[in-house]
């Protein structure tokens, strides 16, 4: 019986060993740093910011789905700086309102998902590879309406509120925006007959088809999330700055993935998880803001969070074999 | 057979899972020159005992001796390196490289500038080996491309290849044809009269009986029986593997069972003309409620593709499918659902089982809809999905240590009927079964008849596929027969019998009677 008492200290250890992880992890850059690390607002201003902590919890929140049900994007980076583009050029050279600007960003979005489910879901082909071209395409796209410059003087101030207005705690908008997308990701995940749906596709996709789940339908509202999800950042980020610039998207593609594996290794080994997610994005943050306060240069910031990337995925294949 | 020093023994081997000691104080001796037959019911511990010769688990007690040594076998590498070699159930090939290349593969090509294979003579020596084993096998095709049988053997030539002592077959005669096990058994007696051993692990005691010299039976993860062949009778086999005097032939079952003729009811399920392209041509049946319709055929018959056709999950050129007199229109396995109509799949794992999901999950899957919280939300229950779940264990006897665990964790026989239990209150009129007894041992195999029989009574119709004609014998009212995509005889009632299904699967009179 020795055995199973260690098969379930191996189990708590699988299940809370990121935690314990990611609490050293504070612990250390706290005593590193005591006096402006953990302080109420370097946590508001820089572990919670509008540019770091909200696009990454709505991109990974997203990007759980689709990775739930077996499937890739590569896309959404794309898509942020196509939607950024889009919005901010509607208003500031086509002087539209905010309302229309908004409107077509997200319809544009729920095409982009479309099409990348109907190519993926529906025509079976890889999502690895079309969600790749899509990106490339996506990023001409932007940069045709953009002519690859930044764009500033956005003046439409509903929308400037989106990405600046304080509502609590000195806390601003996007950060309530982007908890509330998390949560609404974690409910239709854990709690709606869909989400169970999504679990069954990723689990075996014949056997879900065969159990009469639309198969086809449900990966094609995947993209169609995914690209919401990059809808919204990018609105965000663009309300944020009052403007777009060139790369505004892309460099959130390999932190966003970061933080989901890194999430499918803790709560629920190895399976994707919402608030493993959750957990993943801060764990990131506490990282990237822990080296930014030591002044470690930008590009070991990088090659930290491509060794997270590695780390997450041994992890949670590791923690998730014992099934 | 004159007792012959074992090469390899294992001694008081213990495998505990969590909530199950799968292996129990396992002691066997492996001689040279000796075919033993391993049988016992899923779950008895038979193929964890292999797993941890194969290097595949440790065990947590025990210990294995190689020529009165003990040996340690951490990785199936090592397993390969010691003289062991394994043709498991679903075969391990690489379906695009060539059958010399599936040969020796892992095991050091032949090269040449010790850089480049030596295709000459990687062949030469594949071939060489294949002609031992006869069969007709050339050594250039693309296995994928070979048929399961000679797939088949070439792993157990892989295996004189790489000069193994033991020799480990698991299930290995499912889905070939009588010839090809008369063959396959021919192979196994040359291989042992080399002197290698043989275990041959199957559910189907006439083989042990026509092959092996000793027949070893496990239960519950302990050795319980240990006999010469020529010592015992089936009989006396089946209850040691049972653990109590039970079951009797397919005919004694029909007669006790009291199976008759097809009940004279309303038809259920009216298909007419169907045809899948290359597959199935021009089928037309018909199931009536509370029947039992068994269809029968020899591999590539069609079978499977034609009930597959029937619930949408393949494509079909052509044919109209009635329930209850009305057409429906059915292109997705949802239509065939909402018809009433529910498929068992014929691989459960790879069609049936969602193998991360729990006990409790896996059974509620299909019918989500039916335990939400409120009718017009779709949020599930938990509390009504628990209480769906426990009646499904309950109703179908599934064996598990809580609804909580990965439907992974359960034996072949308690997966079948998860699946079937995600049906069981659906409402569905027709329920197809294909092959849904392969794999399972002799006691899973009654329950699952007991429970279509429970159905039909119920008003059902059930479709039952099976590759063993015993079985259909044993619970169908009526029997259709494929042959190679047609529709090519039917029979009912007492007529059902062996010798009756295999003429037509053959498509002549047979010489000798059943």
């Amino acid at each position: 019986m020795t055995a199973i008492a260690a098969g379930r200290a191996r189990d708590i250890v699988g299940r809370y060993g990121l935690l314990i992880v990611f609490a050293g992890l504070v612990a250390f850059f706290k005593a590193l740093n005591w006096d402006a690390f953990l302080t109420a607002d370097n946590i508001r201003r820089t572990i919670l910011s509008t540019g770091g902590f909200t696009p990454l919890l709505i991109l990974a929140s997203g990007l759980t789905v689709v990775l739930a049900m077996g499937d890739f994007d590569l896309s959404f980076g794309s898509m942020v700086g196509l939607g950024a583009g889009a919005a901010v050029a509607l208003m500031v050279n086509h002087e539209q309102g905010w309302l229309v600007a908004l409107v077509a960003v997200l319809v544009m979005a729920v095409a982009v998902g479309l099409v990348n489910g109907a190519l993926i879901a529906y025509l079976g082909a890889s999502s690895f590879v079309i969600t790749l071209a899509a990106g490339t395409i996506l990023f001409g796209f932007e940069a045709l309406w953009t002519d690859n410059r930044s764009i500033t003087g956005v003046e439409e101030q509903f929308y400037l509120d989106l990405g600046k207005a304080e509502l609590l705690w000195e806390l601003r908008a996007p950060v309530f925006i982007a908890v509330g997308f998390a949560l609404v990701v974690w409910l239709m995940l854990d709690r709606t007959e869909l989400g169970r749906y999504m679990y069954a596709i990723g689990g075996n996709r014949e056997a879900a088809r065969l159990a009469g789940i639309p198969v086809q339908r449900i990966r094609t509202v995947g993209f169609v999330i995914v690209a919401l999800a990059a809808t919204i950042v990018a609105v965000l980020l663009t309300a944020n700055i009052g403007g777009t610039r060139s790369n505004i998207g892309p460099p959130f593609l390999l932190d966003a993935y970061a933080a989901v594996f890194l999430g499918a290794a803790v709560f629920r080994p190895g399976q994707f998880n919402l608030p493993g997610t959750i957990l993943g994005v801060l764990f990131l943050r506490v990282v990237e803001v822990g080296l930014l306060l030591q002044q470690i240069d930008n590009s070991w910031i990088n090659v930290s969070k491509g060794a997270i990337l590695v780390f997450g995925v041994l992890l949670s294949q590791l923690v998730g074999r014992k099934r | 057979m004159s007792d012959p020093a074992p090469f390899l023994e294992t001694r008081g081997l213990v495998k505990d899972y969590p909530g199950v000691r799968a292996v129990d104080h396992v002691s066997l001796r492996f001689n040279e020159g000796e075919i033993m037959g391993l049988v016992g019911k899923n779950g008895a511990g038979k193929s964890s005992v292999i797993k941890i010769l194969a290097g595949a688990s440790r065990p947590d007690e025990g210990e294995i001796l190689m020529d009165g040594a003990p040996i340690a076998v951490h990785h199936p590498h090592e397993a390969t390196t010691l003289g062991m070699s394994f043709v498991h159930q679903e075969l391990s090939v690489v379906p695009e490289l060539s059958v010399a290349e599936n040969v020796e593969l892992g095991l050091g090509y032949p090269r040449r500038a010790g850089l480049f294979i030596d295709f000459a003579k990687m062949h030469a020596k594949a071939a060489e080996v294949l002609e031992r084993l006869g069969g007709g096998i050339d050594p250039r095709a693309p296995i994928g491309s070979l048929p399961v049988a000679q797939q088949r053997l070439a792993m157990i030539a892989r295996a004189l290849v790489a000069e193994a002592r033991l020799m480990v077959l698991d299930e290995p005669s499912a889905s070939l044809t009588d010839a090809e096990i008369n063959h396959l058994f021919t192979v196994l007696k040359y291989l042992a009269a080399r002197g290698v051993s043989v275990v041959y692990v199957s559910h189907r005691l006439e083989e042990i009986f026509e092959l092996a010299d000793r027949v070893t039976v496990m239960r519950d993860g302990a050795v319980v029986a240990d006999h010469p062949v020529a010592d015992v009778d089936v009989r006396t086999v089946i209850s040691e593997i049972t653990g109590a005097d039970a079951s009797a032939t397919a005919r004694e079952r029909r007669a006790r069972r009291g199976v008759g003729e097809p009940p004279d009811t309303e038809t259920t399920l009216r298909v007419t003309g169907l045809s899948v392209p290359d597959k199935v041509r021009d089928v037309s049946f018909e199931v009536r409620e509370g029947e039992i319709l068994g269809i029968a055929g020899l591999v590539g018959a069609g079978r499977t593709e034609l009930v597959r056709a029937v619930f949408g999950a393949d494509r079909r050129s052509g044919g109209r499918i009635e329930v209850r007199g009305v057409e429906r229109h059915i292109t997705d396995p949802r239509h065939a659902l909402d018809a009433g109509i529910v498929l068992l799949p014929e691989d459960r794992r790879t069609q049936g089982l969602i193998r991360d999901f729990s006990v409790r999950r896996n059974l509620t899957i299909g019918t989500l809809r039916e335990h939400r919280r409120a009718r017009s939300l779709p949020l599930p229950s938990p509390a009504l999905e628990r209480e769906a779940a426990a009646r499904a264990i309950e109703a179908l006897d599934i064996k598990t240590a809580s609804d909580a665990v990965p439907a992974a964790w359960l034996s072949g026989g308690n997966q079948q009927k998860l699946i079937l239990g995600r049906w069981l209150e659906s409402g569905a009129d027709v329920f197809i079964f294909d092959e849904s007894t392969h794999g399972v041992d002799v006691g899973a195999k009654e329950e699952v008849y007991v429970l279509m029989e429970k159905l039909a009574a119920d008003g059902r119709s059930i479709l039952f596929i099976s590759s063993e004609f015993g079985e259909l014998v044993g619970v169908c009212h009526r029997v259709i027969v494929l042959r190679e995509g047609e529709l090519v005889g039917e029979v009912s009632g007492d007529q059902i019998t062996e010798a009756a299904l295999l003429e037509h699967c053959y498509g002549h009179p047979l010489t000798t009677a059943a």
